[in-house]
Formats: structure tokens, C-alpha cells, sequence
């Protein structure tokens, strides 16, 4: 029993911080119907940026506060840079164009930084009760990612910016002809997005070992979590994510390590089949 | 079909003809002649033609972008290994039935999987294929695991050279002379609009799904092939995405919809990246990041649109041979 | 055209490394060495380290003098971390530059497309960075190993830590990559032959960063030592999270991982006690010739040269005593001359098995993590410390 509840809680902690990336991946998916492949890459800065944090002697989990606004800015930079341009191409050249993106901005971290392991470790061993084992730094960093989370949540749900978001992605011309603003919109949306991934990253930097390519370990289940939550919908990918960790951690404990790893995948291929409008979604 | 092919045949203008023997002429030579590098090289340059234009058939015509292709080519790879070393079959006879068997499984996914449309597709395309790799790395009995699978070498480099280059001329041919079949204009109808193409009485989930078992026979034929050769992968290499992702964007690149497109794509290709690595062995990546970034905003057609549009000063329609 | 299009380009696609013949004073073309290394993909580090020792002892060797009075020169390609690319290049070192020598790829994946193409043309391979037992059980004549198998990497270390009090019982993780299934399943079958109860053995996916649940169910059934077939990143990962969930066996045994300087400087304090195999120490210095590779080293890079380095050497010092052995650029004869020869490396001694081509000569180190540094154990004779057992739990130290 202490150890299904280690790996419940264990599993919900990992859950919210890749809630936190997948917010922002089914943001940017639902209002510019663009798939970012870079998204992992974003997690990746964030590393970085919790990793140099660390290094000036600050708790690394703080990184959000001064880098979160930053990583807004490379967002929006990003956006009127490139991504602006095929907001209404094709899928494939969405797809095509952040896939260039993401190697790019690796490949680019692979030179600067080099390919070495490093970790922005702060916090050490675990809180330890009843034969129940919760991780420090993942405590703190399950939290954070929460409440930054449903600090999100409630921003789209009622603040004014927050419901002209949802507005151009529920029908970008009525909005506009509403006096909304799409591109900015728009631009908003992508800054803020990045800044989620950056931030998921931030606080998996505390807890994991990470090279540049740790992108490549996280976008997979950042898809798997905006389909199973439904495209675009935020309290969907929230939910999906903390079931996802659940998930993963049970199918390890109970079945395979290997087979965990398909477990992603799995969740894809059955919600696009059985439920292709996610958990929260109706027909 | 067959009637159709036959008309075609008649309207193909001379140069594809003197191109097709040339190219059957030019490996026949290469073949006896050739120094084992520039076939190995080749045969690298033969195979991602086959895949590139078999990537082609489903989401080139039929506009079903599959972020999977690679699933097809190492399955055909582990199944041919696995005929051979497990139930002793001589190798032409495990190299069709991978084929086969590949097609089968492509039948038994396209009816779940190619109800769903765009990104979605694309998306659980990308998780079959994960999901493949798992499966495969999980059972070890059969395929040995995350080890790898090995069989003896059982043909050289000339002969693999051989057969991949036969089989990519045979793809493209083929599909040359069918573009004018009802398959090929049907898929194309289902790209432009599949809701009109039902009502319009075509069989579109039956034609579907013989674009996706094409599409993934011939990969598999290809990947046998290469595991004939080298007698040895993992599901690491057999299951690669970034062979999906190039085949991508070699297709991208020469003009995806297009006959020649996934030809030329995948020559300007090596030929590019290779130029790049020999330049700048340490930014190759992130440049090649950069080319794609600048293909997708500059050149979203691909070359051969544009070089056609060069030579005839006008713009032609997705599709045309 | 487009062949010659081709074949130019693929002709310009090389990095060729080396001094070229000019500024010495042998007689006669030099004796080319050939070999193909990840120096970019994910094996680029490891790949830098072993063109480092080729280049070295290309170095060394001609300014000793050279190898049959002929200077020689070494030609490294890159394969980019790709298997596919790997065979190509060894077709074409063979067939296209005929090089008079091969030098080994690198790691598992690379060696087994390589070994087909070298064992195809006859041409004599000695295998670097793979231990994989796969590539001997094909009966090739042509290659043979550099290092020993998996079965005694992992074996050695298995066996001394399993004559300390009290191992019964043995939890194994290893990696789904190639190499490192190969170290878990030598692993459970050591662990037959030593007696010790397998509780737990369990492959994890390559890109796994979570190991809570892997680990409470080790904790679960509460093995005597814990062997994780480790690649790097996942030693790392497991060891810290061994800590947070309170895995205490009285021995953690990871392969390739700890012998890495990375290894200790990313988990501080929790790599002690760590066990691992270690193939190669600079404290080695009765290795004949050792002296001089670690100074020129030194020299060259301001940085004490680590096993990638030693081995890359020793496997050319190998190909070069065949050579001097057959006394001639044969192939038949140099193939013969290492299946029979014992070779005194900078590395260690090469002797191989005459029949398959396993080494067998190889001496293989007990290390264990203590206060930050490796130290050799066992054998007695080349050890800096004595062993510290058992591992103390987690929240004693």
C-alpha cells in the first residue's frame, strides 16, 4: 500500500509539470492550429535557464519569475519572425517549418553548450512517511507547475485577454469582426505557450538530468496529453496530463518498464479512434 | 486498371521511356561494374526513393500525411530476418512474404486509422510507429529485443544495389503509368475534397486503404533488402523517425504530389546534405535546420514545380507527371 | 553525369585526419590506417575521444620511426552516430581509398554492420568500443575483439562483489539499447552461475527519465545487489532517484557509466560506494608505454587522457604488431598474426581466442567510487584502495 501511494503521488507530481507543457502545446494547437514540434525545445531552454540560475546562486525554481517574461518575448520574437507566415499554410508546412525549428535551436544548444549531462540539482532525497517516499524537488516542482497551471486556467476562464483568446480559436472571424485583434492575439498566444514549456522545463531541470536533446524525451508525451485532452482544451490537457503520469507509473509498477514507454503512444492511437474530442470534449 | 495503364502507356511522352531503360540499363552495368562504395551509396540513394515515393502515394495524392512511414520499411527489415532465421525460408521467398505481411498489417491499421484526417493522422501515424518500435523491442523471443536481430550476410553489396534500385525504378515507373488510372485521380479527387469524392460515387475508403498498402509494400521490399545486406539491426535503427522525417522532406523538397518529385527530392538531398557535412562537419544540423525553415517559407511546392514552372512559364496544377 | 555528380560529392565528403607523409624523413607512401567514428550524433563524444588516441599514436609512431620503415598515416571518417553510414564508409576505406589497414568503429550498433563488411573483403578488423557477444557467435575469421565480452565485463565485478557477506540476491535494469541488453542478460547469467537469485530483471525504454515505480518495485523485492545495464544518463538517473526512494542494497554495480569523470561530478556525493568495471586507469602505469601516451596526451590536450582514449591506442598498437608480425601489407597473413599474437598495449595485453576471436588476455579492473575518485579494487596487484562494503542505507551516510 506505502508503495501504491508512492507512485500515485510520484505520478501526479510528474503529472503537473507535464501538464504545464502540454498547456502550452494545446494552447498554441487549439487558437493558431499550428503543431509546434519546437514546443520540447522551449522545455529544453528552460533547463538551461534553471541550470544558469542555479549557477549565480539562486534556487533554481525562481528562474520562472525572472525567465518567464523572457521566454514571452523569445515566443512573440519567434512568432513575428517566422511563424507568422504559416499560420494559415498547410499542416505539413506547420509541421515541416517547427520541425526545422526544433533542430535548428538543438543543434545550435549542442554547439554552444555541448552534449554533457548536467542537472540544476538544488534539493536532495525525499520526505519520507509511513513507508512513503515524495521526492523534494519534485514536491516543489509539482506545485509550482500547478499553480502556475490553474493561474492559467483561471486567466483564459476570466480575465478579458483571456476570453479573446478563446474567442479567435472558437471562430477567429466572428472574433475579428468583434474588434478582436487576431494577430496579436495570436503573438500572445505563441509568447505565452513558449513561456509554459520554458517554465516545465525550469522545474524538470531541478529534478532530471538533461542534455540539449531532452526535448526529443518530453514532445511525445506533450502529444499525447493535448489529444487526450482534447485539442486546445487547457482543463482537458491538465487532467490528461496528471492521468498520464499516473498511468505511465502503474504500467511500470504493475506490468513493464518497456511496455510503459508505449503507453503514450497507446493513449494517442485509442482517444483518436475511440474519443478523437478528448476526455472533456463533446461531439 | 490494367486498360487504363495501357492508355497511359501510349500518352507517356518518349523521354520518361528512354529515362526508365536507361536507368534499368545504367544498374544493370553498375551492378557488375560499379566499385562496392558508389553502389553501397547509391543503393542509400535507390532506397529512399522507394520511400520517398511510396510516402508519396498516401500523402502526396491522397493527402494523408503519415508521420509512420518508417514503421513499414523496419518491419519489412525484422519481418525478412525473422522469416529467414525462424522458420528457414530461402530469401526471395522471406523478402515477398515481409512485403506481404507488411501490406497485411498496413490493410488491418488503414480502416481505424484512415478515418481520421490531417494532423490527427499524422499524429497517430507517428504513435503506430512508436508503438511498433516498443512492440518490437519487447519481444525478445522473436526478435531479440533491444540486441538487435542478425542473420548471415546473405547478398553483396552489388546485388543489394541491384534489387533497391530496380525496385525504386519499378515503383516510379509504375506509378507514372498510373497516374492517369482511376486510382490515382481518385486519390486525387479525395485530396481536393473527400466528402465530394464520396458523393461522387467513388469507393474512397476502399481506395484508401489500397493507397496505404502500397504505400507501405514497397518500403518493406526495401528494408528486407537492406537487412539482406548489412544482417544486422535494432529497433533503434529500424524504427529511426528522422528516416521518416527525411523521407519527408526529400518528398517535400522535389515536389510532394508529384511524380518526380520524391526522385529528384532525395538526389538534391543527399547530394546537398552530404555537401553540407564535408563543409561544416560541427553546424551541419543546425544549417540543415535552417534549409528547411527557408524551404517550407520559399519553396513550399518543391523544385520540380518550380523548375516546370521555369521552363514553361506557367504554374501547373499538384499532380501532373 | 549524376554518378560523376555523385561521386564527386561523395569523394569530397571526407575529414580525413592526419600529418601526411611530407614532413618526415621514412622512406616510401605511408602505410595508410583506416577506420570510420561518430565524431557528431549521439556518440560524438565518445567517438572525439578514440580519434584523439589514433591520432596520437600516429604521432608517436612516426616520430619513433614508423612501421616497416614507412611513415603512416590515420583517416578517420564520420558516420554521424548512423549504423547505415558506418558500413558504407568501410566499403569505402576498402574498396575506394584502399587503406592497408582498419581501424575499429565505435560502440555495438556501429561494429556489427562494420564487422560484415571487413569479414566480406577478407580484411583483418580488430573490434574497439563494442563488447556485445553477438558479433562472435557469427564465426567470422576476420575480427576479433579488442575488449572482452560483455559476459566477463559485467562477470569480473559480479563475481567480487558477490564473494562479500551476504549477497544472495541480485535486482538487474538495464537500458533497451543494444550494448546494454547485452550487459543485462550477461548479467542474469553470471548471476546463475554465481548462485545468486535474479528477484528482478527488467529492461526500461532508451529515453526514460523516471525511474520511481522501476524502483520501489526493486525496493519491493529487496535485492542484495542492484546491477543496472547502464549506458550514462540512466546510471545518473537511477542512482538519484535510488536516493529519494530509499533503494539501499548493500551494492550498486552500473556498467560504462561510472567510469565516466561526469559520472561523479553530477551526483556528488551519491556516486560513493558506487561499483563498476573499469577497463583502463591512468594509475595503471606498469602498462608498457603507458608513460609516454599519458604525457603526450597531457601535452597535447592539458587534460589526463580517459579508457576511450587508451583504447583507440592500443587497438592501433594491436594492428601494428600484426603488421610488423606478417612483415608485410597481407591481409591473410595480418588476420593470422591476431588470431596468434600477444600484443603489449598501452590498454593492456591483447590476446584473443584462436578460434573465435573473443579476447581473452585483457585484464578487466574491480573499481569503486571513494571520496569522488575511482579506485581500483581487484586485481590485487593493481589496487589503490580495499573495498568499502557494505554500501551504507542511504540515510546513514
Amino acid at each position: 500500500m506505502p508503495e501504491l501511494l508512492t507512485i500515485l503521488i510520484s505520478g501526479l507530481l510528474m503529472g503537473c509539470i507535464y501538464a504545464l507543457l502540454a498547456g502550452g502545446l494545446t494552447l498554441i494547437w487549439g487558437v493558431m492550429g499550428i503543431v509546434n514540434l519546437a514546443h520540447g525545445e522551449a522545455l529544453m531552454l528552460g533547463c538551461f535557464a534553471a541550470l544558469y540560475f542555479a549557477a549565480t546562486g539562486f534556487v533554481p525554481p525562481l528562474a520562472i519569475v525572472v525567465f518567464g517574461p523572457l521566454f514571452f518575448l523569445f515566443g512573440v520574437l519567434l512568432y513575428v519572425t517566422i511563424i507568422r507566415r504559416i499560420v494559415n499554410a498547410p499542416e505539413l508546412m506547420s509541421l515541416l517549418l517547427t520541425f526545422g525549428l526544433s533542430i535548428f535551436i538543438k543543434n545550435v544548444a549542442v554547439l554552444a553548450w555541448g552534449g554533457e549531462l548536467r542537472i540544476a540539482s538544488y534539493l536532495e532525497g525525499s520526505f519520507a512517511f509511513g513507508g512513503i517516499y515524495v521526492s523534494k524537488a519534485r514536491l516543489v516542482a509539482g506545485l509550482i507547475a500547478i499553480t502556475i497551471s490553474l493561474g492559467m486556467y483561471a486567466f483564459l476562464r476570466y480575465a478579458r485577454q483571456g476570453q479573446a483568446i478563446r474567442a479567435v480559436a472558437f471562430n477567429r472571424r466572428i472574433a475579428e469582426q468583434c474588434g478582436i485583434n487576431a494577430n496579436a492575439i495570436y503573438m500572445i498566444v505563441f509568447g505565452l505557450g513558449t513561456a509554459l514549456a520554458a517554465a516545465a522545463g525550469i522545474l524538470a531541470g531541478t529534478i532530471f538530468a538533461f542534455t540539449p536533446l531532452v526535448g526529443e524525451q518530453f514532445i511525445l508525451k506533450a502529444f499525447a496529453i493535448t489529444v487526450l485532452g482534447g485539442m486546445g482544451n487547457f482543463l482537458g490537457a491538465l487532467i490528461a496530463a496528471l492521468l498520464l503520469g499516473v498511468i505511465e507509473q502503474s504500467v511500470t509498477y504493475f506490468i513493464d518498464a518497456q511496455i510503459s514507454a508505449a503507453a503514450a503512444f497507446v493513449i494517442i492511437i485509442l482517444t483518436l479512434l475511440f474519443r478523437p474530442q478528448g476526455i472533456l470534449g463533446s461531439r | 486498371m490494367l486498360a487504363d495503364i495501357i492508355e497511359n502507356a501510349k500518352t507517356l511522352p518518349r523521354a520518361w521511356w528512354i529515362g526508365i531503360l536507361a536507368a534499368v540499363g545504367f544498374t544493370l552495368v553498375y551492378a557488375q561494374t560499379g566499385s562496392p562504395y558508389y553502389q553501397s551509396f547509391l543503393m542509400s540513394l535507390a532506397m529512399y526513393v522507394v520511400l520517398c515515393s511510396s510516402w508519396n502515394i498516401i500523402s502526396g495524392f491522397a493527402g494523408y500525411i503519415s508521420f509512420g512511414h518508417v514503421a513499414f520499411w523496419g518491419l519489412g527489415a525484422y519481418l525478412t530476418a525473422i522469416l529467414i532465421n525462424n522458420a528457414a525460408m530461402p530469401w526471395p521467398v522471406a523478402l515477398i512474404g515481409a512485403g506481404v505481411i507488411t501490406a497485411a498489417f498496413a490493410a488491418l491499421i488503414s480502416h481505424p486509422l484512415l478515418r481520421l484526417s490531417g494532423v490527427y493522422f499524422a499524429i497517430a501515424m507517428l504513435a503506430m510507429a512508436e508503438a511498433v518500435k516498443v512492440v518490437v523491442s519487447y519481444a525478445r523471443p522473436i526478435t531479440g529485443g533491444g540486441g538487435g536481430i542478425y542473420l548471415r550476410p546473405l547478398i553483396g553489396v552489388d546485388d543489394a544495389f541491384l534489387m533497391m534500385s530496380l525496385l525504386a525504378i519499378v515503383l516510379v515507373a509504375m506509378i507514372a503509368l498510373m497516374m492517369k488510372t482511376r486510382f490515382i485521380q481518385s486519390l486525387l479527387a479525395i485530396r481536393n475534397n473527400e466528402t465530394a469524392s464520396d458523393s461522387l460515387g467513388i469507393p474512397t475508403a476502399r481506395t484508401k486503404m489500397f493507397a496505404l498498402v502500397t504505400s507501405a509494400f514497397f518500403p518493406a521490399i526495401a528494408g528486407g533488402i537492406y537487412i539482406l545486406n548489412t544482417a544486422f539491426i535494432d529497433p533503434k535503427t529500424a524504427f529511426d523517425i528522422s528516416i521518416t522525417i527525411n523521407t519527408i522532406l526529400m518528398t517535400v523538397f522535389g515536389g510532394i504530389g508529384t511524380v518526380l518529385g520524391p526522385v529528384l527530392g532525395p538526389i538534391a538531398f543527399m547530394i546537398l546534405s552530404e555537401g553540407l557535412w564535408t563543409n561544416f562537419p560541427f553546424v551541419h544540423k543546425a544549417l540543415l535546420g535552417v534549409i528547411i525553415i527557408l524551404l517550407v517559407l520559399f519553396l513550399p511546392t518543391g523544385i520540380v514545380p518550380a523548375i516546370r514552372k521555369v521552363f514553361t512559364g506557367r504554374k501547373v496544377a499538384r499532380g501532373t507527371p | 553525369m549524376l554518378v560523376d555528380l555523385v561521386k564527386k560529392t561523395a569523394l569530397a565528403a571526407t575529414i580525413s585526419i592526419g600529418f601526411g607523409s611530407a614532413a618526415f624523413a621514412q622512406s616510401g607512401d605511408p602505410i595508410v590506417f583506416g577506420g570510420v567514428l561518430p565524431l557528431t550524433g549521439w556518440g560524438a563524444d565518445a567517438g572525439e575521444y578514440n580519434r584523439r588516441g589514433y591520432e596520437l599514436w600516429e604521432k608517436q609512431v612516426n616520430a619513433a620511426g614508423g612501421l616497416l620503415d614507412r611513415p603512416v598515416e590515420v583517416k578517420i571518417y564520420d558516420d554521424a552516430s548512423d549504423p547505415t553510414t558506418t558500413a558504407r564508409l568501410y566499403e569505402r576505406l576498402i574498396t575506394e581509398d584502399e587503406v592497408d589497414v582498419l581501424l575499429a568503429p565505435w560502440s555495438d550498433d556501429m561494429t556489427m554492420p562494420a564487422t560484415t563488411v571487413a569479414e566480406k573483403y577478407g580484411k583483418p578488423m580488430v573490434t574497439g568500443g563494442a563488447t556485445l557477444d553477438a558479433i562472435w557467435g557469427r564465426g567470422y575469421q576476420h575480427v576479433n575483439g579488442l575488449l572482452p565480452s560483455s559476459y566477463d565485463y559485467v562477470g569480473v565485478p559480479m563475481r567480487f562483489i558477490a564473494d562479500m557477506d551476504g549477497i544472495k540476491t541480485v535486482a538487474i535494469l538495464n537500458n533497451e539499447l543494444t550494448y546494454t541488453t547485452g550487459f543485462g542478460d550477461a548479467a542474469a547469467k553470471n548471476a546463475e552461475e554465481l548462485g545468486l537469485e535474479v528477484v528482478m530483471h527488467e529492461t526500461y525504454g532508451a529515453d526514460t527519465t523516471d525511474f520511481t515505480a522501476l524502483l520501489t518495485k526493486a525496493r519491493s523485492a529487496n535485492p542484495d545487489l542492484v546491477v543496472g545495464g547502464t549506458g550514462g544518463e540512466d546510471a545518473v538517473q537511477i542512482l538519484r532517484q535510488a536516493k529519494e526512494n530509499d533503494l539501499n542494497p548493500k551494492a550498486f554495480y552500473f556498467t560504462i557509466a561510472p567510469v565516466d569523470p561526469e559520472f561523479v561530478r553530477l551526483l556528488g556525493d551519491s556516486a560513493e560506494y558506487v561499483f563498476g568495471t573499469t577497463e583502463w586507469e591512468p594509475s595503471l602505469t606498469a602498462l608498457e608505454g603507458v608513460d609516454a601516451f599519458i604525457a603526450g596526451y597531457t601535452e597535447e590536450y592539458g587534460e589526463e587522457p580517459v579508457e576511450d582514449v587508451a583504447t583507440s591506442y592500443g587497438l592501433a598498437q594491436v594492428m601494428a604488431a600484426a603488421v610488423e608480425s606478417a612483415g608485410e601489407l597481407d591481409d591473410a597473413k595480418i588476420s593470422k598474426a591476431l588470431r596468434t599474437l600477444e600484443v603489449p598495449t598501452v590498454f593492456g595485453t591483447y590476446k584473443v581466442d584462436p578460434e573465435t576471436g573473443v579476447q581473452t588476455g585483457k585484464k578487466i579492473y574491480v573499481m569503486q567510487i571513494q571520496d569522488g575518485e575511482r579506485h581500483i579494487l581487484a586485481p590485487e596487484a593493481n589496487a589503490t584502495a580495499t573495498v568499502r562494503f557494505p554500501t551504507p542505507a542511504w540515510g546513514d551516510r
